[in-house]
């Protein structure tokens, strides 16, 4: 194998190394967790076009979010929807962020985490499960949560900030513990 | 619910595409205004994503590698030899959330994507420009509309809409829209601009100075600020920008200011000058006589480019010069403090022949304290920056047993700043008889010098002290 292909592997596996991180990047920029999912395999395509011009030695994490960023605007273009002066101020807001704040997980914390949630999300009850899966698979607003399980707005709220919670308090426990 | 949980609140609904533009602005302050929140939204929004990868079910390891075995198949990856791609896709799958099973079964549709890439289709059509650089100096920071941050800008550079940040108190940006309008914000100062068939610019915070074209019927020029909606169809205008008020002086043409407290609107004509603040009345007054002394209130007016510290029982209030790096000399640090000079709450300020400026301080040991200005013409227009400080022969400015010192530029002294000698055919020769915008000091010590102004003072010459006519 050529030293050029060695790059390829090593851009292409560190930034599939990445991909929470630009899912959670791409997320924020959409609001859509499937249009996210799309704008990051796309950015994936990219990179493996043009991993010869990543500079080694700097930011993966960087250079990936800005293709994940072209990617939200081409996504854009496709749906020709106009993007307003708020959106545009909000996306320059957002990018700042993290810029400043994200940093990719080491492998194995990222599994260990994985692997923790999956247990303490076995520990939340039938309803707070419901509520969970209606918001974070089913895409659902409050008021169709509500409706699909029989609470009231404000119910749906709680519930699902608390059990966000409790899942979180779970799982920082549990890392705690393993570290 | 707490603020955390609305705060949590918020950021659920925003990675669900729920929220309102108000909303969005309000997420989009609060980011920017908070270190806090900032990191608390990255690290919500990964605790969100990772809970709904796992949710979802993206564990199907299979369809992951068989999605990026295809994936490489079609990019011809295949010829980096299998054992090698095995050992990059085992090890992927181990560190990453996996693909989703959907994505799988659009194999069709990423055959598609894969096939536009490698026909070499454009990455993106170019956005149109709308606007031209055609002056600055200082620190400046540009993102564009996709997000890339320059630093590095040059007069000439056409630009298709974006966020320029001026992030020290002698930095300016001036820019020339499609149809001849200019706007140019000076000091520490952060402008959004757009144009899609209508100039649409939102003044986050500092100054703005604009010279407007007539504009489309029915499509005015919007200025937005954090408490007014200006509507502009041609005119000279200054307006000034905070989180609680909006000052606008109106040099020629008209303005109409909506309050946004109240939707209170009220039209400015030339020569005018209005306050839109949350609890004042919403008139317009004739711009008053200017005048030609004038000296800082940091004991009640904070603001300008440095740390503030309140006044005690036993010192003034002060502004601690704070690290500045000149974009032209990056490896240089300087300890900058700066002030604007506020010409819409008072008459504007002119600087007169044969005036002094007067700094008052603290050191912690004898340096050099450079002063520079910036001037502005009647009606708004830049007109250049200027320093007292003899060209760099600045002498030690001495301490007195309370660490304290005063220092004296004369007016006669003054020379064009570096920073705009390119243009000095195009600006002002001399700061005499122009309006004064701006001032700062530093001290270029190679080290923090915990240079304070206490006091910036501007002292006429004897016989023109008093209002001008």
């Amino acid at each position: 194998m050529d030293s050029s292909d060695q790059k390829r592997d090593r851009v292409l596996k560190a930034a599939l190394a990445c991909r929470v991180e630009l899912m959670a990047y791409a997320r924020s920029l959409i609001g859509n967790y499937s249009a996210a999912d799309d704008v990051v395999q796309e950015a994936m395509l990219v990179v493996t076009r043009k991993y010869d011009q990543f500079e080694e030695g700097t930011s993966m994490l960087a250079w990936c979010r800005s293709i994940v960023r072209i990617e939200v605007l081409r996504l854009r273009q496709r749906q020709q929807r106009d993007t307003s002066l708020v959106r545009r101020l909000l996306d320059d807001s957002i990018g700042a962020a993290f810029d400043e704040y994200q940093s990719v997980a080491q492998s194995d914390d990222s599994e260990s985490w994985r692997e923790a949630l999956e247990r303490c999300l076995q520990r939340v009850s039938e309803q707070g499960r419901r509520v969970l899966d209606a918001r974070f698979v089913d895409d659902l607003g409050y008021p169709q949560i509500g409706e699909q399980v029989g609470m009231s707005l404000e119910a749906v709220r709680k519930s699902l900030f608390r059990v966000k919670k409790q899942v979180r308090a779970c799982v920082e426990s549990s890392m705690r513990g393993a570290e | 619910m707490t603020t955390n949980d609305d705060w949590e609140e918020l950021i659920d609904r925003h990675m669900r595409g729920e929220l309102t533009e108000s909303e969005m602005e309000r997420l989009a302050e609060r980011l920017d205004s908070d270190p806090a929140a900032r990191q608390a939204f990255v690290e919500e929004s990964l605790w969100d994503t990772r809970m709904a990868e796992v949710l979802r079910g993206g564990d199907d390891d299979g369809a992951a590698e068989q999605f990026l075995s295809t994936t490489a198949s079609n990019l011809d990856l295949q010829k980096s030899t299998n054992t090698v791609l095995r050992l990059m896709l085992a090890a992927a799958v181990a560190v990453i959330v996996v693909l989703s099973v959907g994505l799988y079964q659009q194999q069709a549709q990423a055959e598609r994507r894969i096939a536009e890439i490698q026909s070499n289709s454009p990455e993106i059509k170019p956005e149109p420009s709308i606007a031209k650089i055609i002056g600055l100096s200082g620190s400046l920071i540009w993102t564009g509309d996709r997000g890339k941050i320059q630093r590095e800008l040059v007069v000439g550079t056409e630009l298709s809409g974006g966020t320029v940040e001026g992030v020290a108190p002698d930095s300016w940006f001036e820019l020339q829209f499609n149809d001849g309008s200019t706007v140019m914000i000076s000091g520490t100062s952060m402008l959004t601009f757009a144009d899609a068939g209508q100039k649409v610019l939102r003044l986050k915070d500092g100054s703005l100075t604009a010279s407007v074209e007539p504009q489309p019927v029915g499509k005015p020029m919007l200025v937005h600020t954090h408490t007014a909606l200006l509507k502009v169809l041609g005119t000279q205008f200054e307006v000034k920008a905070g989180l609680t008020s909006t000052a606008l002086n109106v040099s020629e043409g008209k303005v109409r200011v909506k309050r946004l407290s109240d939707n209170g609107e009220v039209d400015v004509p030339a020569k005018h000058r209005l306050i839109a603040e949350a609890d004042n009345e919403l008139i317009a007054v004739n711009v008053p006589d200017s005048v030609s002394a004038w000296k800082s209130e940091l004991h009640h007016k904070r603001g300008g480019y440095g740390e503030w510290q309140p006044a005690t029982d036993n010192r003034p209030a002060s502004l601690k010069a704070i690290p500045l790096k000149p974009p032209q000399a990056p490896h240089v640090t300087l300890y900058l403090a700066g002030l604007p000079v506020d010409r819409s709450n008072a008459a504007p300020v002119v600087v007169q022949p044969d005036s002094r400026f007067v700094v008052r301080g603290r050191l912690r040991s004898d340096a050099r304290v450079h002063f520079g200005i910036r001037v502005s013409n009647p009606n708004g227009e830049f007109a250049g920056m200027f320093r007292g400080d003899l060209d760099g022969l600045q002498p030690l400015s001495k301490l007195n047993d309370d660490g304290h010192f005063e220092e004296v530029y004369d007016l006669k002294d003054f020379t064009v700043d570096p920073s705009v000698i390119d243009r000095k055919d195009e600006l002002a020769s001399k700061p005499d008889g122009l309006i004064l915008n701006g001032v700062w000091a530093f001290t270029h010590t190679g080290r923090p010098s915990g240079l304070e102004i206490h006091e910036i003072e501007l002292i006429p010459p004897p016989n023109k002290s008093t209002a001008l006519e």
